[in-house]
């Protein structure tokens, strides 16, 4: 009862149960402004979907995921589109980039363990960083998560940079350059460790680019937006992998789900968000921790994946 | 000279026409039956089951094989990288095992033993046996290893299966009775042609056989998009991503707030 059968992955699944994954992780998408794919991809294989079917078509529902979110976002105000737009041209030339290196990676070997490693060692600090400097914040309770106070050795450098502009979505005056160069930086890592980037770029846009919390957020799922429409479309066309029916179920539950995370997004103080996130980012990093360090119960795999 | 000598073939023609071997213990042959013999993959598949039925000889045993073509699989083996993180390092390749492998039989403790393991071998059934049939390319010291953890896969993902003694009897009359199986088709089976072998049994002999062809095919909606997905990518591509556009539009103005500004 309640189950479809999906042609692409060739195994049927439970109806309700794919609508509650993509319902939770269409809430985290909402919330935190991240896609959700280091999330989900693993979660579809764990039900029996093929890794190579689980992560092109978890793009697709993205596609969905983020639409509406970006939506309700851009309604509250929250989407900075000059951001967004040079972001987007840095990610897009960083994931060109990045396909190459991981195409050098796999001739020399070893490109899994160096995805691998990569995976938890970022996971691991973007999500003990966020974390601290999220509790700290918060045990100061009086300050607001607003931009820098002082003109810290970081701030004169990027001050520096030239063809500064105004960010006025964001509050913020950056050189073009700063953008592109952490677009093309998050594209590289996203490419090589197979995932739209939004836990990296997120981190990136509050750390690096000293954006709002609540500017992040919108401006995070406007990114991924289009490059989970690219993701789509290349993977459909090249490796035949998107499962069109388990997306459709998945961003059902997804862009309800997404609803609910934008306006949960809207109550919580940008610190509360931030720790919760840095929470989910160390739970899924030690989860693959736990992976890589417990002896697995088969000793092969089918092809394909993270 | 030529027409002397016609009467060689026609002879053992004849004979052949009148003469069966005898097989031991065996007073019915095997005559098996599948229903479905077509399973059709629409929209709402979740694997059916395939009832296998026909007659034997009273003191006969039976096993029922459902088994797939042969195929060449490429896999990941997964190894300890510096002695400690397990991941996948390097391909296995595996040839010569079928797609898929369900095995029934009526002897419940066919597979308690070696012995028995050892028995249903030299019959060319059984895990053992395929086994010893397979390629895998990997070195001698780990191939066994590897053979094994592939059935385990294999078995993870319902292709292969044996269920010794989960076929049910009933007399017919004095000389013979009637055998069901009832055989899982798991959701995971690729479509194709498949062979339905059963094998009626005593003493630990195969006396007689039948075989059937099972086919499985798509049906409607999967048969549809997978055809599209395949056949014409780039569109189908689209398409995923129009739809995915539509579906999150539809959701912002069925749940979206519609309320603009407001930061925190």
């Amino acid at each position: 009862m309640f189950h479809l059968y999906l042609p692409i992955a060739g195994n049927s699944v439970n109806v309700l149960l794919v609508f509650g994954l993509g319902g939770l992780v269409g809430i985290l998408s909402g919330i935190f402004g991240v896609g959700g794919g280091f999330l989900m991809t693993p979660l579809l294989i764990m039900i029996g979907i093929p890794p190579t079917v689980a992560a092109a078509s978890d793009s697709n529902q993205i596609v969905g995921a983020s639409t509406s979110g970006t939506l309700a976002h851009y309604k509250m105000g929250n989407v900075d589109f000059k951001m967004g737009i040079l972001l987007l041209i840095g990610g897009v030339a960083g994931g060109t980039l990045g396909v190459q290196v991981i195409k050098v990676l796999r001739q020399m070997g070893n490109a899994d363990f160096l995805i691998k490693i990569t995976y938890v060692l970022m996971l691991g600090f973007v999500g003990s960083y966020m974390f601290i400097e999220s509790l700290q914040a918060l045990r100061k309770k009086e300050v607001p998560a607003a931009g820098p106070k002082k003109e810290s050795k970081y701030a004169q450098i990027i001050g520096k940079l030239p063809w500064q502009t105004d960010f006025v979505k964001s509050g913020i005056r950056l050189s073009v350059l700063m953008p592109l160069v952490l677009g093309t930086f998050v594209g590289i890592l996203a490419a090589i460790m197979g995932v739209g980037g939004g836990f990296i770029m997120v981190p990136v846009m509050v750390y690096l680019l000293r954006m709002p919390m609540h500017v992040v957020v919108g401006t995070s799922l406007f990114q991924i937006l289009f490059t989970c429409v690219d993701v789509t479309i290349m993977q459909s066309y090249s490796n035949h992998t998107v499962d069109f029916i388990l997306a459709l179920i998945l961003l059902l539950g997804s862009t309800l789900g997404a609803q609910f995370g934008a306006k949960i997004s809207k109550k919580l103080k940008g610190d509360q968000l931030k720790i919760l996130l840095a929470s989910l980012v160390l739970v899924v990093m030690v989860k693959m921790l736990l992976d890589l360090l417990l002896t697995p119960n088969i000793m092969l795999a089918l092809k394909g994946g993270h | 000279m030529i027409r002397n000598k016609t009467w060689i073939p026609l002879f053992i023609f004849v004979v052949s026409f009148f003469w069966h071997p005898q097989l031991a213990n065996s007073t019915v042959s095997v005559t098996a039956k599948n229903e479905p013999n077509l399973i059709a993959i629409g929209a709402m598949f979740n694997g059916t089951q395939l009832t296998v039925s026909g007659n034997v000889g009273l003191e006969n045993n039976v096993l029922v094989l459902v088994s797939g073509k042969q195929e060449a699989l490429t896999l990941k083996k997964k190894g300890k990288a510096l002695g400690l993180l397990w991941m996948n390092l390097g391909d296995v390749h595996v040839k010569n095992a079928p797609s898929v492998y369900l095995l029934y039989s009526s002897k419940a403790n066919m597979a308690s033993s070696e012995q028995d393991h050892n028995a249903l071998e030299k019959l060319g059934f059984g895990f053992e046996y395929l086994k010893k049939e397979m390629e895998i390319e990997a070195p001698p010291a780990e191939r066994d290893t590897m053979a094994n953890e592939f059935l385990k896969l294999k078995q993870k993902q319902g292709l292969y299966a044996f269920h010794p003694g989960e076929i049910s009897f009933e007399q017919k009359n004095e000389t013979e009775k009637s055998f069901t199986a009832a055989v899982w088709i798991p959701p995971r089976i690729p479509f194709g042609e498949y062979q339905i072998n059963v094998m009626e049994m005593n003493n630990g002999h195969i006396i007689d056989t039948a075989q059937h062809e099972l086919k499985v095919k798509e049906e409607g909606i999967p048969l549809m998009l997978s055809s599209l997905a395949f056949n014409h990518s780039l569109l189908y591509g689209f398409f995923a991503v129009l739809i995915a556009v539509v579906a999150g539009l539809a959701m912002d103005f069925l749940f979206g707030t519609g309320k603009g500004g407001g930061a925190h």
